[in-house]
């Protein structure tokens, strides 16, 4: 082949094959933040490594952060990733966009994680109080989901409120300037600013939203690497027991990687239920944030969560 | 026109500065104009003659020895000289007639518009008052030009190698016409050129000047009467004499017959 | 009779020929000809992507066919959306460039006809220009809050610099055979700043009001992302956000569609105010 038409079949060739894993190689999408807590616990154990060699692998495990769930569909989208831990919200949506995903376990759960906040200050008492108010939240979060129940506790909608569109770390500035009233988050924001005496919960998710957050896994490797997708759940549940048995040394282990100060990591750890294998509640909870998005529009076509979720590798796994 | 005044130059010199030394663009020149006359000064390039009406004109300064007008100093540009370029410069976003009222500031807008519309009359484009330079030929710019350069009545009228840029026959229709313009306001003038046969059918003399240094080679009178005939004795005669100032004669031409 | 011949007979008028049938030579009128050539290209392209998509050549996830973005156009053109998110980028859009053209005018005519003023503004300016808008956020948002003002602020930055610059170029750039001639006919200073300055760079500084409106619109994007809840930058965030690569491409579109329809507009007005320049148009 001449030279250059050796080399537009190269850049046509690897546009197209964007991101296949070379053989050896692990690649988990995170965010930096507590929910996921376990994945970095179980990464700085060196669990995972230890997992995967007893059924007889060995590759490199590549743990990249993102800023927010999105981001880790498009990477997924481009299949440069094997594993994600990611909201529920966009875990759905990418699976409704056509990502070839399986649900094969959760990365937690608590309904104390994630609430409507406002400023300490602020008049506000009760949910019916959000009436006319600016009230933020990232749309496509579960947050988002979270707001709309609060509203509905008093007795409003969405065209109730003026709704911003806000990423979950700008809520606070913007609370604290007075330029929004509202905003719906997940930790570790609440933490760090209820510390600050900045901001305070008018409602969470106690009775209404458990927030069950998604671990998800590209199809294709849990169909050809079955064993390793059970070993990674194993890690993930060995790093999930230990945050629950040592919780002090877990938060110092950890602290970076979470961006969060050890001693309210401890308190933020008490919220929330790491246990990966997904029980008939997470799947009930799940069917509800399905239906809640296909019906205001955030996905155009509805997910079948008995399709998307496969429980069979925690069982395999011997974890439910 | 203005009342024509008379131009005295002497032992003028002029040196422009270069990255290393200086070159002498013009030296010892002496030059007597009687008002109301019409001079012609003819030469090769570079041999300063567009730096000597430069200097007249007040544009360029620093240099040495007597530019006077009427027993005045010359300091810097003013409205008793006009001038006319090789290139018309008419500003090409205003109308003809803006182009002349263009020279006019500071008087009240009738007399503006009197002024230029006798002007334009003088040059002949009375018609073409509304038109924009883009549209006129090289001559018709050109009289645009010299009408704008006549507007403010100055006392004595400058010229570049006005035709230049002209083809030939429009050059000999543009030289009868200056010397018509001439010889309606009696305007002194004082005209650049390369064109040997224009300086003598202009001229009431041809100062002939000689390059590096740019200095005065002769200063010749031409004494026929006006409009000159280019093939006359006495035309051919004068143009002979300036010829040999700047070009070895052929002296007996030898034919062969075979 | 030979086809030559026949052809012969045949030709009659301008224009390619584009086909024989019977003896008659079918031709290709000139314009058509010209209106064929303009959207040739981008025709091409829209039949390759979808031929690509047909050929399972493109997952659809990451670039849906182009019978997909259409839909998703049409559905957001029906019920008003698109229209009302054009209308408000549009409106912050103007408002942005207004404010940019005025200052980067005012500016340019003093920097441009006073050295001094050029002098002590030099180095502020070549410092600030070259800080992408994107960068100017967090503080816009400091100064001005998540409104209106911080996102027509970020437009206005990227439209200053052009115009700006341009109105100083036009200005230096002023013939000094002119500048020559104003001296011999004693013309006042404001007489020849109106009369030869400004006319001169007239073109440089309807190039820089063209570059500026292109650039307040490419950075549309840039300031939605300040807390927008309307507009086509939001409809891209948005859309991203919520994995819909489908109306991501239509606001990419649209924002394309707006942008040479604002150039249309303005080369209509930069003929119209600049009828004495003959320009060179390519053969």
């Amino acid at each position: 082949m001449k030279p250059l038409a050796r080399l537009a079949a190269f850049a046509v060739a690897a546009i197209f094959s964007l991101g296949s894993a070379s053989a050896d190689e692990i690649r988990l999408a995170a965010q930096p933040i507590p929910c996921y807590a376990p994945i970095f616990v179980a990464k700085k154990k060196g669990w995972l490594e230890e997992e995967l060699a007893k059924v007889g692998a060995h590759p490199t495990i590549q743990l990249v952060t993102f800023a927010a769930g999105p981001p880790i569909n498009e990477s997924f989208a481009a299949g440069q990733q094997d594993f994600g831990f990611l909201g529920d919200t966009p875990a759905i949506i990418g699976k409704s966009v056509g990502l070839e995903t399986s649900l094969i376990g959760k990365s937690s759960v608590g309904p104390k994680s994630l609430a409507v906040v406002v400023a300490t200050n602020s008049p506000l008492a009760s949910p019916a109080d959000l009436k006319g108010k600016k009230v933020a939240v990232t749309k496509g979060s579960y947050a988002h989901h979270l707001l709309a129940l609060v509203l509905q506790q008093g007795g409003l909608g969405f065209s109730d409120i003026e709704l911003i569109n806000l990423p979950n770390g700008d809520i606070p500035g913007a609370l604290i300037a007075g330029s929004i009233d509202a905003g719906a988050v997940w930790e570790p924001i609440i933490t760090k600013f209820e510390a600050q005496k900045a901001v305070r919960v008018l409602a969470d998710g106690t009775g209404i939203k458990t927030g069950v957050l998604a671990l998800i896994a590209s199809t294709d490797f849990v169909k050809k690497k079955p064993e390793q997708t059970q070993a990674l759940l194993r890690a993930y549940a060995r790093g999930a027991a230990w945050i629950k048995s040592n919780p002090q040394e877990a938060a110092e282990l950890v602290t970076a990687d979470v961006n969060l100060q050890p001693d309210l990591l401890v308190k933020v750890f008490a919220k929330f239920d790491y246990s990966p294998a997904l029980t008939d509640q997470d799947v009930a909870e799940l069917k509800k944030s399905a239906a809640f998005m296909k019906e205001v529009g955030i996905i155009k076509t509805a997910v079948d969560i008995d399709a998307f979720a496969d429980r069979g590798v925690a069982k395999a796994a011997r974890l439910d | 026109m203005g009342v024509a005044a008379g131009l005295d130059i002497v032992a003028l010199n002029k040196s422009f500065p270069l990255a290393q030394g200086s070159v002498q663009a013009l030296t010892g020149i002496d030059l007597a104009v009687q008002p109301g006359s019409f001079v012609s000064i003819v030469g090769t390039s570079g041999c300063g003659k567009s730096t000597l009406l430069r200097i007249i004109a007040g544009l360029e300064s620093a240099f040495e020895g007597g530019v006077r007008i009427e027993g005045r100093p010359v300091a810097g540009p003013g409205l008793d000289r006009g001038m006319v370029f090789q290139e018309h410069r008419l500003l090409p976003w205003l109308t003809v007639e803006d182009n002349v009222a263009f020279a006019l500031n500071g008087l009240p807008a009738a007399e503006v518009k009197s002024r230029v519309a006798e002007h334009l009359e003088l040059v002949g484009l009375t018609g073409f008052a509304k038109a924009l330079p883009g549209q006129l030929s090289g001559g018709m710019a050109q009289r645009v030009a010299i009408a704008r350069a006549l507007v403010n009545r100055p006392r004595i009228l400058l010229l570049d190698e006005p035709f230049g840029a002209l083809d030939a026959m429009t050059r000999i229709v543009m030289q009868q016409e200056i010397l018509r313009i001439w010889q309606a306001g009696r305007t002194t003038m004082i005209l650049v050129t390369h064109d040997i046969d224009e300086a003598i059918y202009l001229g009431d003399q041809v100062v002939v000047m000689s390059s590096r240094p740019g200095t005065v080679k002769t200063v010749l009178p031409v004494n026929l009467s006006r409009p000159r005939d280019r093939s006359s004795p006495s035309f051919i005669d004068i143009r002979k004499r300036i010829h040999r100032e700047f070009f070895a004669e052929a002296e007996h031409p030898i034919g062969f017959e075979i | 009779m030979t086809a030559e011949a026949a052809l012969a007979a045949a030709d009659t008028g301008p224009g390619l020929p584009l086909a024989e049938a019977g003896g008659a030579v079918i031709r290709l009128t000139p314009s058509l000809g010209r209106a064929a050539l303009y959207v040739a290209l981008p025709a091409a392209l829209i039949v390759l992507w979808q031929g690509l998509f047909e050929l399972g050549l493109i997952r659809p996830i990451l670039l849906p066919p182009p019978t997909k973005v259409a839909a998703a156009f049409w559905s957001l053109t029906v019920t008003g959306e698109l229209p009302r998110h054009i209308a408000i980028s549009l409106e912050r859009v103007l408002a942005g460039f207004a404010v940019a053209a005025t200052a980067g005018l005012a500016l340019g005519l003093a920097i441009g006809l006073s050295r001094r003023v050029d002098r002590a503004t030099d180095l502020l300016i070549q410092l600030i220009k070259p800080i992408p808008p994107i960068a100017w956020i967090p503080l816009a948002i400091l100064w001005f809050g998540i409104g209106e003002a911080a996102k027509v602020y970020i437009i206005f930055l990227g439209a200053f610099f052009p115009v700006l610059v341009n109105t100083i170029d036009g200005i230096r750039q002023t013939d000094h055979r002119y500048v020559e001639l104003a001296r011999l006919l004693e013309v006042p200073r404001r007489r020849f700043i109106t009369r030869v300055v400004l006319p001169g760079a007239l073109p440089a500084i309807m190039t820089g009001l063209r570059i500026g409106v292109m650039v307040a619109w490419m950075c549309v994007v840039a300031s939605e992302l300040i807390a927008a809840s309307s507009g086509i930058g939001y409809l891209i965030m948005d859309a991203r956000q919520l994995s819909q690569t489908d109306v991501v491409l239509v606001g990419m579109i649209t924002i394309g569609i707006m942008g040479k329809l604002l150039d249309v507009l303005l080369k209509a007005i930069e003929r119209r105010l600049i009828r004495w320049k003959p320009t060179y148009q390519g053969h």
